[in-house]
């Protein structure tokens, strides 16, 4: 078995304040795989990837990277930090520089690359991210969407093993929250892991190859997206809605209009071949529709 | 504050060499400085006022109203200078009588205060000039370059944007709060602003505890490092400044320190 990048085990975590956010949390992350976190608001998503990077310290339990435990010393942590990055939910707390070329190389220079290697990798990273017209913009007359973009920009730039994500699409407009995604699944094709947080679940349901689903700091579910979003019990807990892929397959198997049997179709277009397979009758009719 | 940032970042020159503005800016603002004199200091005011709304094209009207308001300031603090106080005799252009004091202006107090107004307008103009073609980014490289301690100018760059911050969070909170009423009445006013001050800090404080998370995960080891970008020196500038700020001595040896 491969070991995991990071692993969490039995994570516990109480706010000063003794709002108990996390109560024994267990999850796993392995190189290329892409991981949805579903949870209502205050569920405790974005405090358990504060424990990933080092930044909150777990009260109980542990936190392994690559099958070793932190032992938050300083050098541990920095090894860790290198590894996994985060962007964090507010794209205001990340960004601090005063402009954007600046805040996206802060991370490569700390990483110790010499001036020319940052700035090579930050201009990659905003071209990725689709700010290079940005560059010299000072950060506080950014748009929204344009600071999330700039703080996932300052991360790509570390080139980290792991990455984070907390609501990365939040308030990004459609086309922007696609490319987003996109930019995702190549992260994902170049071996590294992700970890998204999400309230979106026809999003999580097609991207994610497996699902945790966080309540009142707990894991009450996890396992592949198909298996989990059957769980109609689990979802109502977290007060999430089926994705309407699912939601479809349900209804036309049940009205019998496709077998029963049919395994869950993992997004819209192979529940649409499905649907097409299944009514040959329907089949020249659906494509005269298209060309008529 | 938001205005002149506005633009040092938007204006013509905000792609020159930043050490050519700071030797501009460090010259003439000596210059006026040393030789006081009211042509020297009326020559600086309009060669930068020139530099501002000409060459960075920083349009009239903001550039007039960013002026207006040290100048009011000057007129107020030089009117206590023109006007003269004294027990004896004098030659007053414009005189009041107060029991045994004469209170009035004479020609060598309004020369005095005319002085000292154009040459402190003169000094501000220069100001300007820096801070409206200057971004903070760029002023970062020039100070690293004068070899200021990294610790002040981290310290200014944090403080720069934590300036920004507040303001934003303190437009925010005053948005909701009048969106919702708060500033109605007096007294509604007075409550909401307090609050506005109490929340200001409370979220201030957590804002700048958030930031410092996320420098730490980005690898944060106690300094701040920045690429500065690399510019070019002119040496059409560096003569453009030699001329100008050479002319303006020349004045005022031709005219005799006046
Ligand atoms: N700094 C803090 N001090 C005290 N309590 C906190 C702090 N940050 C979060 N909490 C509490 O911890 C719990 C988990 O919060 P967390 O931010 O992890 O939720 P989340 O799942 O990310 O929610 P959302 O979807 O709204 O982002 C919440 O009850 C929250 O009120
Ligand atoms: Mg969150």
């Amino acid at each position: 078995m491969v070991t995991p990048v990071i692993e969490t085990r039995e994570l516990t975590y109480t706010y000063p304040d003794g709002t108990r956010a996390l109560r024994g949390i267990n999850i796993k992350l392995t190189a290329g795989q892409k991981i949805a976190v579903l949870g209502s608001n205050g569920a405790g998503k974005s405090t358990l990837f504060l424990h990933l990077n080092g930044i909150l310290r777990p009260q109980g339990g542990k936190v392994l990277f690559r099958g070793s435990e932190i032992r938050y010393h300083q050098r541990d942590l920095l090894a860790l930090r290198k590894n996994v990055g985060i962007v964090f939910q507010d794209p205001e707390s990340q960004l601090f520089s005063a402009s954007v070329l600046q805040d996206v190389t802060f991370g490569p220079i700390n990483l110790g690359l010499p001036q020319n290697e940052a700035l090579t990798a930050a201009k990659e990273a905003m071209r990725q991210t689709g700010i290079t017209n940005l560059e010299s913009r000072p950060t506080h007359f950014l748009s929204y969407g344009q600071k999330k973009r700039v703080s996932i920009a300052g991360v790509l730039a570390m080139e980290p093993a792991v990455i984070i994500f907390d609501e990365p699409t939040a308030c990004l407009d459609p086309g922007m929250a696609l490319k987003t995604m996109a930019l995702l699944d190549e992260l994902s094709r170049q071996g590294k892991a992700i970890i998204m947080s999400t309230h979106d679940v026809d999003r999580a349901y097609d991207w994610a190859d497996y699902v945790y689903l966080l309540q009142d700091g707990g894991v009450i579910g996890e396992g592949e997206p198909q298996h989990v979003f059957l769980r109609q019990d689990w979802l109502d807990r977290c007060d999430l809605k089926c994705p309407i892929v699912v939601e479809t397959y349900l209804e036309l198997t049940a009205s019998g209009l496709l077998p029963v049997n049919m395994p869950v179709p993992r997004n819209k277009q192979e529940l649409f071949q499905n649907i097409r397979n299944a009514s040959p009758a329907s089949a020249p009719l659906l494509k005269t529709v298209r060309h008529g | 504050m938001l205005l002149i940032d506005h633009y040092a970042y938007s204006n013509k020159l905000s792609t020159v060499h930043p050490g050519e503005k700071f030797i501009f800016f460090v010259a003439t603002v000596t210059i006026c400085l040393a030789l006081n004199s009211l042509a020297t200091s009326l020559a600086v005011i309009l060669l930068t006022g020139a530099a501002v709304i000409l060459l960075a094209r920083v349009p009239w009207q903001v550039y007039l109203k960013l002026m207006l308001l040290p100048a009011s300031f000057l007129v107020v603090g030089v009117l206590t200078v023109a006007v003269t106080f004294t027990r004896n005799e004098g030659e007053f252009i414009w005189a009041v009588q107060l029991g045994s004091f004469t209170a009035g202006v004479t020609p060598g107090g309004l020369e005095f205060a005319g002085k000292m107004f154009l040459r402190s307008l003169g000094a501000v103009s220069c100001l300007y000039f820096l801070a409206l073609t200057t971004p903070v980014t760029q002023m970062v490289g020039v100070l690293r370059w004068l070899r200021i301690p990294s610790l002040v100018i981290e310290l200014m760059v944090l403080i720069y944007r934590f300036i920004f911050i507040l303001l934003e969070t303190a437009g925010h909170i005053y948005t909701a709060q009048s969106s919702r009423l708060g500033y109605r009445n007096v007294r509604t006013g007075f409550h909401s602003f307090s609050q506005l001050v109490l929340s200001l800090f409370v979220k201030s404080y957590r804002q700048s505890q958030t930031v410092y998370d996320a420098l730490l995960a980005r690898c944060y080891d106690g300094r701040l490092n920045f690429v500065e970008a690399k510019y070019r020196w002119s040496w059409v500038n560096i003569a453009l400044i030699i001329a100008a700020d050479g002319a303006l001595t020349a004045c005022w040896l031709i005219a005799g320190g006046v």
